[in-house]
């Protein structure tokens, strides 16, 4: 039998269920039910289906109680929190609101987070950029996963990428697997010249003319087919075609050459070349321009060549095709092969080694060591003042928070944090990025464009750096047991306590190890700077010669001898730091006929002079011996030590350059000259002939008196003028030029001073804020100390104490690690400093001496504090 | 058929007019609509009362709890001066849309 009354009556309790019915709505919504059910008794219906009716026509208490709710919120969005939306979860306006007070309310702590994520993000984001600027290079090139790069490996593993003019031809010919093959090689300089307007060019190609077929450098104008297609063509960058004729149409137009005295017809113009490009020139002009007898020799190892494999063609396979080729062409003794290199990896892996694609890994492991270190403040920071927000979270949990919901709150926080940080470190990256830039010859850009792909990796960082950081603090805080939290706190107090310490050492270990890198990269930077080089190029000029100037070097050079601040003039066919070139030779007396490979450079009369080098053995180049021009060399002592002569001087030795007549092949020895290092340090001392040969002669050095430097340099122009009218005169100090060597290990060195730096900055952050947190948990214990008598230095010590233990534990881990690294390092250089002992002391002291001066702050605070305030409330 | 958003556009001058007659409650409120539009003007009938109780809040009408001849406990709900001016000027809005369309569809056969 249906209880209409019992019906209502659970009708009723339905209602009350819905958060915004209150009491009175449901009365009235009750009366109504009756009501309507009289009615429809009323027309002959019995009880039940009358009440399931008059329930239908009312309708689902939901709706009528988010109209309630509607009517009586202040909520913006108006919808009663019972029916969010997924996008906004109901507390989460209560956790924003939760975390901005905590914000504010702890300005300190937040400084010292914001702070810290904001270093550690702007370090990863710019070191990021670089990175993805370095990976980038000439990836422009459509055909670049087919393109080679050949090198010349020597038995000892290194590669060398100046391959012989024959091999790409050779290669082209005799194999399918090669599409196209292409000679390139960095040219020099030249005075070039259109109509009335000259400029000096520095950087001229010459290539085949598939260049342009390998290569997808743009063409703005002429087709890859058109461009290098005579003999005297050349192509141009745009930047370059507009320096000579602004806004004509240079197409078919003429420069003169005058470095090698030829018109040249413009057929060609492409777009600048992009900064990520290994290849870099303003003008191309054809290589078979060298003269094909030289380009079909097998002898001159000089020019780079690059080949276009066909597709679906196995580098590896293809390599072991080709590894006797030399054996073949040049004869059994040979011992380089030609080995592939992709194109790709042609900047990373510049010369064929790894120092750059190693420079890429070790600073993006800084970044993140950096990154990890911000972290790890915010982990250490966010538990220490769990105790604080115990009972926040004890609340929640008596009020029915899952911990999943704590969990989230907290991680939430964390990246909240993690977002404001990133705002504040994409400022700090946009305003030092020009610095960056300038610093590193780059031109990156932090936003170009839509670069969505940045900004999105930006946001998944972010995400990542507040996952990670908040994940320990919001899995330990949402672990507090309410009933434990709520009925006192010091019970949680040292909860996480070894978590901290163990973040903490290894904060302060990466910051150790980092000091220690710094301090050894500085060491052997000074080491280089102080090296006894074996020459002097201190306050020597360099000029660049030319042809109107090479017949009359001589009586320049006596003009210029007459200034007093003058001391020695001479000219070589390189600087002394870029000699590239070496040749085998042959001597008499030689026990195994197997030929040496030495350096070899040209000079002229006083070279040794002007750069102070010593003759240990014989006599330096001379006047008084005509046939010095002719038949003369000069040997290093390493020359000496690997021919096996004790007494070189009169030695006849065979030099197989194939530009030289066979008459001039051969010279004699008439001295020793002490080993110097012509290149830099990362390289042995090779064995080093000199010769006299004045066609050669690219420069002049100029050796003056440092104490009129400007009068001298004023004067030396003025004798330029004279004696090579129409070419301007620039010049540059030798010293830059040898310094030049070094810019990659200089900017390691300033990178990692700054890295460091900012690791210790970001370490003593984090120990500022956990000591101030400690000391503040300890003031009741200090207070009662000192009324028991304690003294100031004895309460120093007992705070101190603990920090003292961790950054020792740390400098414990830290030091191998960093040992290991840097002698990896060191292994680069050749000549090289030793790791001592006292750049770990030196890393250890500097570690304590910021550690201690960070915590004592808080501990004299602690100590001199009158323990009357801190006992008070007790 | 009505259409929702019609309905909901007339809800409240339809409660504030029927109201002018006198003071009422919510079960013959809605009644009085039903038979006055015969049956085109389709609520659900628990929605009317969030709409009093906005109206009430808002100062348009006033409600009193009171024990009908029948017995039974009901909220009686009665115009203020305020709900009077609020009904002048929605009659004023709805007569001058009616005008609009009169005048609009004059032309068509009825």
């Amino acid at each position: 039998m249906f209880d209409l009354e019992k019906a209502i009556k659970e009708w009723r309790r339905e209602l009350r269920k819905n958060e915004a019915l209150e009491d009175g709505y449901v009365e009235e919504l009750v009366t109504h039910l009756r009501d309507e059910i009289d009615r429809q008794l009323t027309e002959g219906l019995n009880r039940e289906e009358a009440f399931v009716r008059a329930v239908e026509e009312i309708g689902g208490a939901e709706n009528i109680g988010a109209e309630y709710y509607k009517t009586n919120t202040r909520r913006l969005s108006g919808n009663p929190p019972w029916q969010t939306r997924l996008w906004m979860p109901g507390l989460v306006a209560s956790y924003f609101k939760v975390a901005f007070r905590k914000m504010k309310r702890q300005k300190g702590y937040s400084f010292i987070n914001i702070l810290g994520l904001t270093i550690g993000l702007s370090c990863f984001i710019l070191i990021g950029l670089w990175v993805k600027d370095e990976l980038s290079f000439d990836r422009f090139h459509q055909k670049k996963d087919r393109i080679y790069r050949l090198l010349n490996r020597i038995p000892d593993g290194r590669s060398f990428s100046s391959v012989t003019y024959a091999l790409g031809p050779a290669l082209e010919e005799e194999y399918f697997e090669v599409e196209e093959s292409c000679r390139v090689w960095p040219w020099g300089g030249s005075l070039v010249k259109y109509l009335n307007k000259s400029f000096e060019e520095e950087n001229i190609y010459l290539a085949d003319p598939s260049f342009f077929k390998i290569f997808s450098f743009p063409l703005i104008k002429g087709t890859p087919e058109s461009a290098l297609d005579d003999k005297y063509s050349v192509v141009l960058t745009e930047e370059t075609a507009h320096k000579y004729f602004g806004d004509e149409d240079p197409i078919g137009k003429i420069l003169h050459l005058t470095q090698y005295e030829g018109d040249f017809k413009v057929t060609g113009v492409i777009e600048n070349i992009p900064l990520n490009s290994h290849l870099r020139f303003d003008m191309m002009a054809r290589v078979d321009f060298l003269g094909e007898d030289r380009l079909a020799r097998w002898g001159e190892w000089v020019a780079s060549s690059y080949v276009l494999l066909r597709p679906g063609v196995s580098p590896a396979n293809f390599e072991t095709q080709i590894a006797d080729i030399y054996k073949k062409n040049i004869g059994p003794e040979v011992t380089y092969v030609p080995v592939l290199q992709q194109l790709t990896d042609v900047h990373l892996y510049e010369f064929g080694h790894s120092e750059r694609v190693r420079k890429v890994y070790a600073f993006s492991i800084i970044a993140v060591f950096i990154l990890l270190m911000a972290c790890i403040n915010f982990m250490n920071l966010a538990t220490a003042q769990s105790a604080k927000r115990s009972q926040e979270v004890g609340i929640r949990k008596v009020i029915g928070a899952m911990r999943r919901q704590v969990v989230r709150q907290f991680l939430g926080e964390a990246l909240l944090t993690a977002l404001i940080s990133l705002v504040l470190a994409l400022i700090v990256v946009e305003s030092v990025l020009p610095y960056f830039n300038q610093f590193t010859g780059k031109s990156i850009v932090l936003l170009s464009g839509a670069n969505f792909a940045v900004i999105l990796t930006l946001l998944l960082m972010t995400l990542g750096t507040g996952l990670f950081a908040g994940s320990y603090p919001s899995i330990f805080l949402s672990s507090f047991q309410p009933a434990q939290t709520l009925k006192s706190r010091s019970m949680i107090r040292n909860k996480g306590a070894g978590i901290r310490k163990i973040l903490i050492i290894v904060q302060f270990a990466i910051s150790v190890g980092l000091i220690a890198c710094t301090l050894v990269v500085a060491s052997q930077l000074r080491f280089i700077q102080n090296q006894d080089l074996g020459l002097d190029w201190e306050h020597v000029v360099i000029l660049n010669n030319n042809p109107i100037l090479l017949p009359r070097f001589d009586a320049f050079k006596s003009l210029l001898l007459t200034y007093p601040g003058i001391r020695d003039v001479t000219a070589a066919a390189q600087l002394p730091t870029q000699v590239g070139q070496s040749i085998q030779i042959n001597w008499e007396g030689n026990p195994t006929q197997d030929m040496l490979s030495v350096d070899y450079t040209v000079v002229d009369y006083d070279f040794f002079e002007t750069f102070d080098m010593k003759i240990l053995q014989g006599r330096s180049f001379s006047k008084e011996f005509a046939a010095d021009e002719k038949t003369a060399c000069i040997i290093n002592e390493t020359a000496a030590k690997q021919m096996g002569l004790e007494n070189p001087v009169g030695t006849n030795i065979y030099m197989a350059h194939p530009a030289w007549e066979e008459s001039f092949r051969l010279a004699q020895v008439i001295g020793v000259v002490r080993d110097f290092h012509a290149r830099s340090l990362h390289s042995v001392i090779r064995p080093f002939v000199f010769r006299m040969y004045k066609p050669w002669h690219q420069y002049a050095f100029i050796k003056i008196d440092g104490s009129r430097i400007q009068k001298t340099l004023a004067q030396i122009q003025v004798a330029f003028e004279k004696h090579a009218p129409g070419y301007p005169f620039s010049f540059a100090f030798m010293d830059d030029a040898f310094n030049r060597q070094y810019t990659s290990e200089r900017q390691l060195g300033k990178l990692f001073n700054w890295f460091s730096l900012l690791s210790i900055f970001i370490s003593c952050l984090g120990l500022f804020g956990l000591a101030s947190y400690i000391t503040e948990q300890k003031t009741k214990e200090i207070g009662i100390r000192k009324v028991l008598g304690a003294s100031v230095p004895g309460i120093i010590s007992l705070t101190a104490r603990e920090f003292i233990k961790w950054v020792v534990v740390a400098n414990l881990i830290a030091w191998p690690i960093a040992y290991s690294v840097m002698r990896l390092w060191l292994q680069e250089f050749a000549y090289r400093v030793s790791i001592g002992p006292l750049v770990f002391g030196m890393a250890a002291g500097l570690t304590l001496l910021v550690a201690l001066a960070t915590v004592s702050y808080h501990s004299l605070r602690a100590a001199f504090a009158n323990p009357v305030d801190s006992l008070r409330y007790e | 058929m009505v259409s929702k958003a019609l309905v909901a556009a007339s809800t409240k001058p339809m409660i504030l007019s029927i109201l002018l007659s006198g003071e009422n409650y919510g079960y013959k409120i809605i009644q009085k609509a039903k038979n006055l539009s015969g049956g085109k003007l389709e609520w659900s009938d628990g929605m009317l009362y969030p709409v009093l109780h906005r109206l009430e809040k808002d100062g348009c009408i006033r409600s009193e709890w009171k024990i009908s001849d029948e017995g039974r406990l009901r909220k009686y709900y009665r115009l203020t001066d305020k709900g009077r001016e609020e009904l002048e000027e929605e009659r004023k809005q709805w007569l001058s849309v009616h005008a609009a369309l009169s005048q609009l569809w004059k032309p068509l056969p009825v």
